[in-house]
């Protein structure tokens, strides 16, 4: 069975892009628009394999929305990357702190990204 | 009206009651004078004596002593307003100056701007570009697809018209062998027939043949009644007995010979029998042989380009196959580089922020000029606004570009790897 990943970013481009690139990888794909977003679709029910997250967001920014994934009840161990421009170390080191397994920089092209989702879940479809 | 323009409006009205009494003082003056002097011929009437003359010189004296003051009072206003003008002057000169410091610190300001803007433009334009020539290769991809398929369909056709030319050849030949053999058939039943003929008058010669033997052994047995009765006659029947004895030997002979006869018969019969099928054999495998040859060889031919088929279209879906995963790779690229628009996106908010930013500081300083107690510094300069932002990228590029314009240092140019799992 495909394993799910959960994009959350307010650019609709990034969206488009990033659930072309992981569905040809053969992976289920759910959206959110916004760390918020994100974090009612995973109290919903919405148990995605991993998460892959912007960090610069209304509402609710990437590592706000990392540190409550990681308190909620079965959240705490599945891999969640972080996608952005951020180039800061200082925002780096916050996201390890908070939990992110890991930081990609925009762009990244469609193969890095899946060569990197598999390293993280082995076994999967794609 | 401001303090200043009072002022100066006073001085000016002072100046004018100066002058003017000034005038008068020296018309009445004058008149003093003539009057003392005598010069003037005057009416009896009119003679003023030494107190009128006085009457006359003492408020030209007081006047002139008032003129005193106010020249005084005057000049001092003057050069209060010489000095207040010198120090609007100098606000002036300094509101100036601050100005034109901080216009000329909007250079860079600007320039930073128009970098961030072309260096935006420039990465769309090669990111366009990269994705262009990715569709582009997807495009090929896709042609060289489509060629293979119409050339494997080709070649299925070509296949499948030399098939069946060789299926109807073939069938011809299956019509021509079924016809021989129905004939064979025939020739074989005919053949058969005649071995039943044969072997029905083989038959029907058994029964003669044992009719002899049933004479030939009842001869035999008179024979030997022949020989017994002659035995008994004596020497009568001695010439009898020796006929008898011929008979007896003749009928054996006869028995013999009739069994001979039948042995020999079947076995002619069989012999015959067994030709016929041998020769029966030997003609279908004559006349069907060449035809199978040819229907054999066509088969085996067949099943060559069956196999070449077989062949060719396993090429075709491994070159199919190869070429979709060549056209997912240029699609996963080309989805990369459509992440240029969200990069881009930033870049100009940032740029859009800036320029509000420009214009609220802008309207300050519009504002600040006009306030009568501003001592000529900006809490905020185009410069410390400029230097704020180097701490605020989120990109590195952002602070590359700007460093390259306006110098400085930064840690915020240095950034971590572009893909790190920690």
């Amino acid at each position: 069975m495909a394993k799910t990943i959960l994009i959350v970013d307010d650019s609709a481009t990034m969206l488009m892009s990033l659930k072309s690139s992981l569905s040809l990888g053969g992976y289920q794909v759910e959206t959110a628009g916004n760390g918020q977003e994100a974090l009612d679709k995973l109290k919903a029910g919405v148990k995605p394999s991993l998460i892959l997250t912007d960090i610069n967001m209304p509402v609710m920014g990437g590592l706000e929305m990392i540190g409550k994934v990681r308190a909620l009840p079965g959240c705490r161990f599945f891999p969640i990357l972080t996608l952005t421009t951020e180039s800061q170390m200082a925002k780096r080191d916050e996201g390890r702190r908070l939990g992110a397994t890991g930081w990609l920089v925009k762009p990244i092209s469609g193969g890095d990204l899946l060569k990197v989702i598999k390293q993280l879940l082995p076994g999967a479809l794609g | 009206m401001s303090n200043r323009n009072l002022r100066l409006h006073r001085v000016k009205m002072r100046i004018v009651v100066q002058t003017s009494t000034a005038f008068i003082c020296n018309v009445l003056f004058g008149i003093a004078l003539l009057f003392t002097q005598g010069q003037l011929i005057i009416p009896e009437w009119m003679r003023i004596d030494a107190l009128i003359a006085l009457f006359l010189i003492a408020p030209f004296l007081v006047t002139q002593w008032f003129n005193w003051i106010g020249a005084k009072r005057a000049i001092s206003d003057m050069w209060a307003l010489g000095q207040l003008s010198y120090e609007d002057l100098s606000r002036e000169r300094a509101i100036h100056n601050a100005i034109d410091i901080d216009i000329k610190d909007s250079k860079p300001y600007i320039d930073v701007m128009h970098e961030q803007i072309g260096g935006s433009l420039a990465e769309s334009e090669r990111e366009i570009m990269a994705l262009i020539e990715q569709l582009n290769l997807l495009s090929a991809q896709s042609t060289q697809q489509m060629e293979r398929i119409t050339h494997s369909v080709q070649s299925g056709k070509s296949l499948s018209e030399v098939t069946s030319r060789r299926v109807e050849r073939n069938n011809l030949l299956i019509s021509k062998l079924e016809a021989k053999l129905d004939e064979q058939v025939r020739e074989m039943h005919g053949n058969y027939e005649q071995i039943s003929l044969l072997t029905d008058d083989v038959i029907a010669l058994t029964p003669i043949i044992q009719v002899i033997s049933s004479i030939a052994k009842q001869t035999s047995l008179l024979a030997l009644n022949a020989g017994i009765e002659a035995a008994r006659a004596g020497d009568a029947g001695r010439g009898f007995s020796v006929v008898a004895n011929e008979v007896r030997a003749l009928s054996q002979r006869s028995t013999s010979a009739a069994a001979d006869i039948a042995e020999r018969l079947n076995a002619t019969t069989s012999k015959v029998a067994a030709k016929m099928l041998e020769a029966q054999k030997a003609l279908e495998q004559k006349q069907g042989l060449d035809e199978l040859r040819q229907l054999v060889g066509d088969l085996t031919q067949m099943q060559q380009d069956f196999c070449q088929s077989s062949k060719l279209q396993l090429d075709v879906i491994s070159g199919v196959e190869a070429g979709h995963q060549e056209g997912v790779s240029h699609l996963l690229a080309a989805m990369g580089h459509i992440q240029f628009q969200d990069v881009m996106r930033q870049r100009m908010e940032h740029v859009q922020q800036a320029l509000i930013e420009m214009q609220n500081h802008l309207l300050r300083l519009t504002e600040t000029q006009d306030r009568p107690s501003w001592d000529g510094l900006f809490d905020t300069t185009f410069k410390t606004l400029l230097e704020s932002h180097l701490n605020n990228y989120k990109m590195a590029s952002q602070t590359i570009t700007h460093l390259a314009v306006a110098g400085g240092e930064s840690d915020n140019g240095q950034s971590g790897p572009a893909i790190e799992l920690f």
